[in-house]
C-alpha cells in the first residue's frame, strides 16, 4: 500500500514539473450573436445585498446583520457593472457604447419594456446587457468543543512501558466566512427585439481560520479541495487567503463576479484560451528547449532535420506541438499521426490528434463568428 | 504534517481513478410535446408567501415564508434560452416583425418556498475518562476499544458532563407552479406542472437531534437533494482538475479557483441558489431542448484505437476501427459505435450498436446504448 501511495505521488509529482508549451487558441461562442457588434451596458438590479456578522459564546448566538445604506448598494451595483464593462472592453469583437441612455431607464424590466415599445430607437447600440444582482456574505466566530486525549505521564519501554492519558474537553475558536453571489446578465436585442443570452451564475467561497485539528477524512476532503485552487503565484485571479486573516468584503466580491463575468463573455463572443500543453522530453534536448521557450520556427527547423533521418516519436510530436502553435494544423496533424504510428498506445501523441480535430471541428462555427465580428 | 501528506495523496488517487474513459453531451428533446410554438413570454413569476406547502412530508405543516420567484426565474430563463428552442422575447409588443401569437407561449409561475436557517446548540454529554496506556499491542487494543465502548454507552444514556455544543441547521424547500399558455387564445397549452425541490443540512451539534419534526426530518431525508459522497466528490474533483489544465480560463470563469472549506455552513442565498437551479433544470427538461452528459467507459478492444478515443481523437478511432480486418469484435463495434456518438453521428453509432445486438442479442452494453440514443 505504501509502495503504491508512493508511486502515485511520484507519478503526479513527475507530470506536474513535467515540462509545458503554453498556447493561445481561440474558441468560438457558446451562444449565437451574429449581427451584434456595438453593445451598451444598461442597468444592474439589487434584488439582495445581505452582510450579516454572526458570533457563538458557549452555546449562545448572536447574529447581527450588518446595514448597507441605498448608497452602499447603489455603489456595489456599480463596481460589478464597472467589472463586466472592463471584460467587454478587453475583448476585440464587441464595440462598447458608452451611454447612460439605458441605465436611466430604472429597473432591467422598464428598460426591456422601454426598448420593445414600437418606436424606441437607439442608433448606436445593437443590443444592451442588464443585470440583476443576489449577494450574501456571511461572517462567523465562535468556539467548538472536542475532547482531545491529552499524554499524561510516561515512561519505560517494552513490556515493562507505562502511560496515563486524560480526555479533556478542548475548545477550538474559529472564525469562517461564506460569500455567495448570483448574477443574471441578459443580452437583448434591440432589433428586432429578442433576448439573445441570458446567463445565471452563482459563486461561492468559503474560508475556514481556525477550530479542530483535522480528522483523517476532513483532512482528505480539505486536500482535495486545495488542489482545485488557483495557484496564488501564477493566478492574480485567486482571493489571496491567508490562515490568519479573512478575505475582504470588496475582495470577495470582485472575485465572485470577475469569474461571472468572464463566463458570460465566454458565452457571447470569441474568446482566446491558453493551454498549457506537455512537452515530450525523451526527443532532442535543443528542440525540447526551444519548444519551451516558445520559439516554434527554430524548433520546426531543428525537428524537421532531426526527424527526416531519425523518426523519434517525441521529436514528432514536439514538430506537431510546434506546428499546432503556430496555427498549421495540417502539419501538426499529420506529425501527431506519425508519432502514433510509432507508439500507438500513447496517451499523450492521441489527446495532441485530439486536440486538432476539435480545433478542426470548431473552425467552421469560429470562422463565421470571426467574420461576423471582424466586418463592420 | 505526515496527515497533509496522506490526506493529499489520497485525494489525488481518488480524482485520477475516478475519471471516466469519454463523455459525451447529446442533445435531448423536451420531455412534453409543445412543437407548435416559436416565441416564448417569460411574465413575472410570483411568490405566494404564506401560502401552503404540500412536502416534503404531508404532516409537517410548512408554509411559505421567503420569497424566490426572481432567482428562480433567472435560473428557468437561462436554461430555456441555452436550449434555443425558443425564441424569448420580453413582451408580446416586441420591434421588428409583429409577433404571430398562434406560435408564441406565455410562461407563468407561481413560487412557494420555505426556508429554515436556526444556529442553536445541542446540550451534549460528554464522559471524560483517565486511561491507563502503555500495554502490550492485543491488550492495548482491548482496554481502548472497551474504554470506548464505555464512553459511548454513557454519552448516549446522559452520564456525564453537559455542554453546549454549537450547530447551524438550514433546510430549504421550493414548490413551483409553471404554466404555459398560448398567447392567442390564452388556453393552457401543457397542464400545470409542479416541480419541487427540497434541501436539509446540520453542521455541529448532536447529529441525531433536529429541530424539524419527525416526519419532516423523514420527508427531507428521502425527497431532498442527495448530498455527494466520497466518490461524487472525487468525480467532481477530478473534472476539475482536467479542466484546470485542459482550459484554465473555463476553470476560472465556472469559479472553480475560488476556496471552499466543505466545514463552513452553506448561508441562505447557497441554497436558494441551489434549490432554484434544481427546479429551473427539471422544468427546462420539460419544455425546452437540453444537453444531456454521459460518462462512458470504453470496451476492451484494439488499443491503438481506444488510446485515440480518450484523447479525443474520435475521427482517426473511426478510421482506425473501419480498417481492422471484419467482422469486428464486440468490443471494438461498441468503441466504433461511442467515436460515432462523441462526434454526434447518431445514425452511424446507432448502426453500430443495431450491428453488435444482432450479432449478440443479449449484450447490455449495445442495449444501454441504444437506450441512450
Amino acid at each position: 500500500m505504501k509502495k503504491l501511495l508512493l508511486y502515485t505521488l511520484l507519478v503526479s509529482l513527475i507530470a506536474s514539473c513535467a515540462p509545458q508549451a503554453r498556447l493561445s487558441v481561440q474558441r468560438p461562442a457558446e451562444l449565437d450573436t451574429t449581427g451584434i457588434k456595438k453593445i451598451a451596458v444598461g442597468p444592474f438590479e439589487i434584488v439582495l445585498v445581505e452582510e450579516v456578522q454572526q458570533t457563538e459564546r458557549n452555546g449562545q448566538w448572536d447574529v447581527e446583520p450588518v446595514t448597507l445604506t441605498a448608497s452602499q448598494k447603489q455603489a456595489l451595483g456599480k463596481q460589478i457593472r464597472a467589472q463586466v464593462i472592463a471584460k467587454l472592453a478587453e475583448n476585440p469583437y464587441f464595440e462598447l457604447v458608452y451611454t447612460d441612455e439605458f441605465e436611466k431607464l430604472g429597473s432591467a424590466k422598464q428598460m426591456e419594456n422601454a426598448i420593445a415599445a414600437a418606436g424606441y430607437k437607439n442608433k448606436e447600440a445593437q443590443a444592451v446587457i442588464s443585470g440583476k444582482l443576489w449577494v450574501q456574505l456571511t461572517k462567523t466566530e465562535g468556539a467548538n468543543p472536542a475532547k482531545q486525549e491529552l499524554e499524561f505521564v510516561s515512561g519505560g519501554s517494552g513490556r515493562d512501558s507505562f502511560a496515563m492519558s486524560v480526555t479533556k474537553v478542548v475548545w477550538w475558536p474559529y472564525k469562517s466566512l461564506r460569500g455567495t453571489l448570483a448574477l443574471e446578465l441578459k443580452l437583448l436585442r434591440t432589433v428586432p427585439t429578442e433576448v439573445v443570452a441570458v446567463s445565471t451564475e452563482t459563486r461561492e467561497f468559503s474560508h475556514h481560520i481556525g477550530g479542530e485539528p483535522l480528522g483523517m477524512m476532513d483532512s482528505i476532503s480539505s486536500a482535495a479541495q486545495n488542489l482545485t485552487e488557483g495557484d496564488k503565484e501564477e493566478d492574480k485571479k485567486s482571493i489571496e487567503t491567508s490562515s490568519e486573516v479573512l478575505p475582504s468584503f470588496e475582495m470577495t466580491l470582485a472575485s465572485l463576479s470577475g469569474s461571472i463575468a468572464s463566463d458570460f463573455i465566454r458565452k457571447v463572443s470569441v474568446t482566446t484560451t491558453h493551454l498549457p500543453l506537455s512537452i515530450a522530453t525523451g526527443g532532442d534536448p535543443r528542440a525540447n528547449m526551444l519548444v519551451q521557450a516558445g520559439a516554434y520556427q527554430m524548433a520546426i527547423d531543428q525537428l524537421q532535420t532531426l526527424t527526416a533521418s531519425e523518426p523519434n516519436p517525441d521529436d514528432l510530436y514536439n514538430l506537431g506541438l510546434s506546428f499546432e502553435a503556430i496555427g498549421e494544423y495540417g502539419l501538426a496533424r499529420l506529425n501527431y499521426k506519425e508519432a502514433l504510428k510509432i507508439d500507438e498506445e500513447n496517451p499523450m501523441y492521441a489527446q495532441g490528434l485530439g486536440r486538432i480535430e476539435k480545433i478542426t471541428r470548431a473552425k467552421a462555427g469560429l470562422r463565421a463568428q470571426l467574420h461576423d465580428k471582424e466586418k463592420k | 504534517m505526515k496527515t497533509n501528506w496522506i490526506a493529499y495523496l489520497c485525494a489525488g488517487m481518488l480524482a485520477t481513478s475516478c475519471a471516466p474513459d469519454v463523455k459525451i453531451f447529446a442533445t435531448q428533446a423536451p420531455e412534453l410535446p409543445i412543437d407548435q410554438i416559436k416565441t416564448l413570454v417569460v411574465e413575472p413569476f410570483v411568490d405566494q408567501i404564506g401560502a401552503r406547502l404540500s412536502g416534503p412530508s404531508r404532516s409537517g405543516g410548512l408554509k411559505s415564508n421567503q420569497g424566490l420567484a426572481q432567482l428562480l426565474q433567472a435560473e428557468v430563463l437561462k436554461g430555456i434560452a441555452s436550449g434555443g428552442s425558443y425564441r424569448i422575447v420580453p413582451g408580446l409588443q416586441v420591434q421588428g416583425k409583429p409577433l404571430n401569437l398562434t406560435e408564441t407561449g406565455i410562461l407563468r409561475a407561481t413560487v412557494r418556498y420555505y426556508e429554515l436557517n436556526q444556529p442553536g446548540a445541542d446540550s451534549v454529554f460528554f464522559v471524560l475518562l483517565a486511561k491507563k496506556k502503555g500495554l502490550d499491542g492485543l491488550s492495548g487494543l482491548v482496554v481502548s476499544a472497551g474504554a470506548m465502548g464505555i464512553e459511548k454507552i454513557a454519552e448516549a444514556n446522559g452520564k456525564g458532563f453537559r455542554v453546549p455544543v454549537p450547530y447551524t441547521e438550514a433546510a430549504g424547500a421550493l414548490e413551483v407552479d409553471f404554466d404555459l399558455i398560448r398567447a392567442s387564445d390564452q388556453k393552457p397549452m401543457i397542464p400545470t406542472q409542479t416541480v419541487t425541490a427540497y434541501w436539509h443540512q446540520k453542521w455541529g451539534g448532536n447529529p441525531e437531534l433536529t429541530v424539524l419534526s419527525p416526519s419532516l426530518a423523514k420527508g427531507f431525508e428521502q425527497k431532498g437533494i442527495a448530498h455527494l459522497g466520497i466518490l461524487d466528490q472525487a468525480d467532481v474533483l477530478s473534472q476539475r482538475l482536467a479542466l484546470k489544465q485542459s482550459d484554465p480560463e473555463g476553470f476560472f470563469a465556472r469559479g472553480y479557483h475560488l476556496k471552499q472549506d466543505a466545514m463552513v455552513p452553506l448561508n441562505s442565498l447557497a441554497i436558494r441558489s441551489l434549490l432554484a437551479r434544481q427546479v429551473a433544470g427539471q422544468f427546462t427538461k420539460k419544455v425546452a431542448r437540453h444537453e444531456v452528459e454521459f460518462k462512458l467507459n470504453l470496451a476492451s478492444g484494439d488499443g491503438a484505437a481506444s488510446n485515440l478515443i480518450k484523447g479525443g481523437a474520435f475521427d482517426a478511432a473511426i478510421d482506425r476501427l473501419e480498417s481492422l480486418p471484419t467482422p469486428l469484435a464486440a468490443g471494438d463495434l461498441y468503441n466504433l459505435g461511442v467515436a460515432y456518438e462523441a462526434m454526434g453521428e447518431r445514425f452511424m453509432a446507432k448502426r453500430q450498436f443495431n450491428r453488435g445486438l444482432q450479432a449478440d442479442p443479449g449484450n447490455t452494453l449495445f442495449k444501454d446504448a441504444l437506450k441512450r440514443l
